[in-house]
């Protein structure tokens, strides 16, 4: 039972990095393109995330719902811990989310556009950076149960060199994933071509940055990536998600949009399997350097009667949403606009 | 956490009663193809996109802020009362896939799929309202779980859920997002119809909304009583703040208005009506009516604004309830005479007052629990983060949150604006 309420909580954040996070990518990208296709790029993404986002949105809220819900103590020690970051994440949400309805449904277009955008595009950097500092606190488990001081308790678990390298990472990530949804978005073939070019930048710089995260948390000699090597599912999801590049490297500008989203999507999963995968069974890692002996699932969970009503209410609602987010997904993603 | 609170409220109450309004306006059109119900539903629609966003991410910031400032409330809270807050999470997801497809939609779906979303919309807004209210009722009415040596056990989340004031509460919090959110666009539109502009189209507004809104503000009263008397029995030290009652006594009279002491346990200047607190609490003028002191000192609430909040929010009630009758009395009479300039003017000045209702009703409960954050249970003094510097988070949101306030309000104004004229 707490495996399966395990699986829907993964799952949820999983959706959300590749929705959700596709839509702070999408930020990101507004800040690299010149100035030629600048305002052609800002309708694509405007029509690209207008029915979406909100919906995208969500799995954020689903995910720290089952969080609070199943695991309560972890919920309570993460809010405690990263406290600042989150706050941070927050702020963030609240400016990405209101500056893009405002650019959007503003009745009068004028100088104000300008600001929304600006709001906007920033907001869409700090918030994925500011979610990496957090799980990348989560995941070298730096929190120290003697802290005495302000620093040490609040900031040091996520104010090191191996959280900001997770931060930029997922910034690389979203931006990756977005550059290359959005080439589905236009049929001009001059602004695919360079959607595609910048897809292909996206997808080797973040390779890059991956392999700095790795480098990094061996640096940090985080206890479970010493797993890496050895855990063959992790290796082999690894090895895969970066195989896949080939096939999706032909297909980017493919009439059909669909193969290189699913590509791509296949090459996240995989790589947050391999993730979920060393993390079993901790939600937050243990560390010798601190002797934190870390919050696994068994640890953390809710009585059985609190997992049980909750497994039957996300199985409804499962049943309840996913028809009609595939409706939703089916009238505005699989249909090309012109 | 009480500021992000008040602030989202406003911003779903909207969320919850809009969607209807313009469900009404939309079908008008299906049925009849006259442009002004067109105009009217993509008015409104624009405006309740910038709304529905700034409440869909004000409401996320509240699932996080939880944690962040009471993570040993969420953490004893989370597994008995995480069932309303999963339901509200799906309700939640489908209103935003409704509104995706309402936005979206048109001529890409079925017209008639079209307008069901809308009202799909509303559904879910006002279900994940009632859900949500169903975790705060728990923190007023905890059932559902054992409380032994500080720890919970025994949990039953779905006796938690529905505990008895969640039933009260949701009631009473919808009418008056349906209320309050009528009043307003009522006001709005009644604005426009004193400057003379395009008086079809705002005609149609005012009336659609100010049905909505007189309707649920002459259900308030009654749902209002069925939560004091609630209160009397259950949270007896909240209802006697709301009247000021110090004394426990037989035969209390109703207090209106004054100034309560709270160092010399009295109230000056207040006006009192014999026998009737009694009677509305207990339906028989010479009941006992428990007062503060039957109550250790240090679990009262701070009676002056529970006290206050209370009267602003029965004298708001009250008004609108008045006005709805006097619209429902000139419509039965002759149609034309709710555009009078008078009776214009009166709508005009209603507009904040439902908001200020609502936020006051907010307080009456919140405040009113005062010290406890479950009550009976848990007192927020033991539920707060050991976090230091809270101070910075709280001008940090309260900043944002006026600035949004500033700029949503900027934004109707240049949306009404633009309207055809």
């Amino acid at each position: 039972m707490i495996e399966a309420v395990a699986i829907f909580l993964g799952g949820a954040l999983l959706l959300y990095v590749l929705l959700g996070g596709a839509d702070y990518g999408a930020g990101i990208l507004e800040l690299f393109v010149n100035r030629k296709t600048r305002g052609q790029q800002k309708k694509i993404i405007n029509n690209a995330m207008g029915p979406v986002w909100e919906v995208n949105h969500i799995w954020l809220i689903i995910a720290v719902v089952i969080l609070f819900n199943a695991f309560p103590s972890a919920y309570s020690q993460i809010s405690i811990t990263f406290h600042i970051p989150l706050t941070l994440m927050l702020v963030g949400i609240i400016i990405r989310g209101c500056a893009f309805a405002f650019r959007n449904y503003d009745a009068y277009r004028d100088q104000s556009q300008k600001y929304y955008s600006l709001a906007f595009e920033v907001s869409s950097v700090f918030t994925p950076f500011s979610l990496g500092l957090i799980l990348g606190g989560i995941l070298i488990g730096r929190i120290n149960p003697e802290a005495d001081t302000f620093y040490a308790g609040f900031v040091d678990p996520w104010f090191n060199v191996f959280s900001f390298i997770l931060g930029m990472f997922t910034c690389c990530l979203v931006t990756y994933i977005a550059s290359v949804y959005i080439i589905g978005e236009t049929r001009k073939n001059v602004l695919r071509r360079q959607f595609v070019y910048r897809a292909k930048v996206a997808g080797i710089v973040t390779f890059i940055m991956g392999g700095f995260v790795i480098e990094a948390a061996l640096l940090y000699e985080a206890e479970l990536f010493a797993r890496f090597y050895s855990d063959r599912f992790s290796l082999a999801c690894v090895l895969l998600a970066a195989a896949i590049f080939f096939p999706l490297w032909k297909l980017l500008n493919h009439p059909w949009p669909i193969l290189s989203r699913l590509l791509v999507g296949s090459q996240v999963t995989l790589i947050f399997l391999a993730w979920y995968e060393l993390q079993f069974p901790f939600i937050i890692a243990p560390s010798d350097f601190f002797g934190f002996e870390g919050l696994n699932l068994y640890q953390a969970a809710a009585p059985e009667s609190t997992l049980r009503l909750l497994l039957i209410a996300l199985v409804l609602g499962t049943a309840l949403i996913f028809p009609a987010w595939l409706y939703l997904m089916r009238v505005f993603k699989f249909r090309l606009n012109p | 956490m009480a500021i992000s609170l008040g602030f989202h409220i406003i911003f779903a109450c909207i969320g919850i009663a809009m969607p209807f309004f313009m469900a009404v306006a939309h079908w008008k059109w299906l049925r009849t193809g006259k442009q002004v119900y067109l105009d009217l539903t993509q008015a409104w629609l624009k405006g309740v996109a910038i709304f529905f966003a700034i409440g869909a991410v004000s409401g996320t910031v509240l699932s996080f802020e939880l944690g962040l400032l009471f993570p040993k409330f969420m953490e004893i809270a989370g597994p008995i009362i995480g069932l309303p807050f999963s339901l509200e999470g799906v309700a939640f997801f489908l209103e935003a896939i409704a509104l995706g497809f309402f936005l979206y939609g048109w001529n890409k779906i079925n017209r008639w799929v079209h307008w069901s979303s809308g009202l799909v919309m509303g559904i879910s807004g006002a279900a994940s309202g009632m859900i949500v209210i169903c975790a705060n009722g728990w923190m007023n009415s905890p059932t559902g779980f054992d409380w032994v040596d500080g720890k919970a056990i025994n949990i039953d989340p779905y006796a938690a859920m529905f505990n008895d004031a969640a039933l009260h509460q949701g009631i009473h919090m919808t009418i008056a997002a349906f209320a309050a959110t009528g009043f307003a666009v009522a006001g709005i539109h009644a604005i426009m119809l004193l400057k003379k502009k395009t008086v079809p189209f705002h005609q149609e507004a005012l009336k659609i909304a100010m049905t909505f809104g007189a309707a649920a503000a002459l259900l308030q009263p009654v749902s209002g009583d069925l939560i004091s008397k609630h209160l009397t029995q259950h949270q007896p030290e909240k209802a006697a703040a709301m009247h000021a009652q110090f004394k426990t006594e037989k035969g209390a009279p109703l207090l209106i208005g004054g100034i309560p002491m709270e160092a010399e346990k009295t109230v000056k200047y207040g006006i009192y009506i014999p026998k009737m607190l009694s009677f509305l609490a207990h339906r028989d003028f010479n009941a006992e009516v428990t007062g503060l002191d039957a109550f250790p000192e240090e679990n009262h609430p701070p009676v002056a604004v529970v006290h206050f909040a209370f009267q602003i929010m029965v004298g708001i009630g009250t008004l609108l309830a008045g006005i709805s009758a006097l619209f429902f009395l000139l419509v039965i009479k002759k149609s034309n005479l709710v555009f009078h300039p008078i009776f214009l003017k009166c709508l005009a000045l209603t507009i904040p007052l439902g908001f200020i209702a609502i936020e006051a009703g907010w307080i009456v409960t919140e405040v009113g629990r005062q010290p406890w954050i479950i009550y009976n249970v848990m007192k927020v003094a033991e539920a707060v983060t050991p976090m230091p510097g809270l101070i910075v988070p709280l001008i940090l949101f309260t900043g944002i949150y006026i600035l949004l306030s500033f700029i949503a309000a900027w934004l109707l104004i240049r949306q009404i604006r633009a309207v055809k004229t």
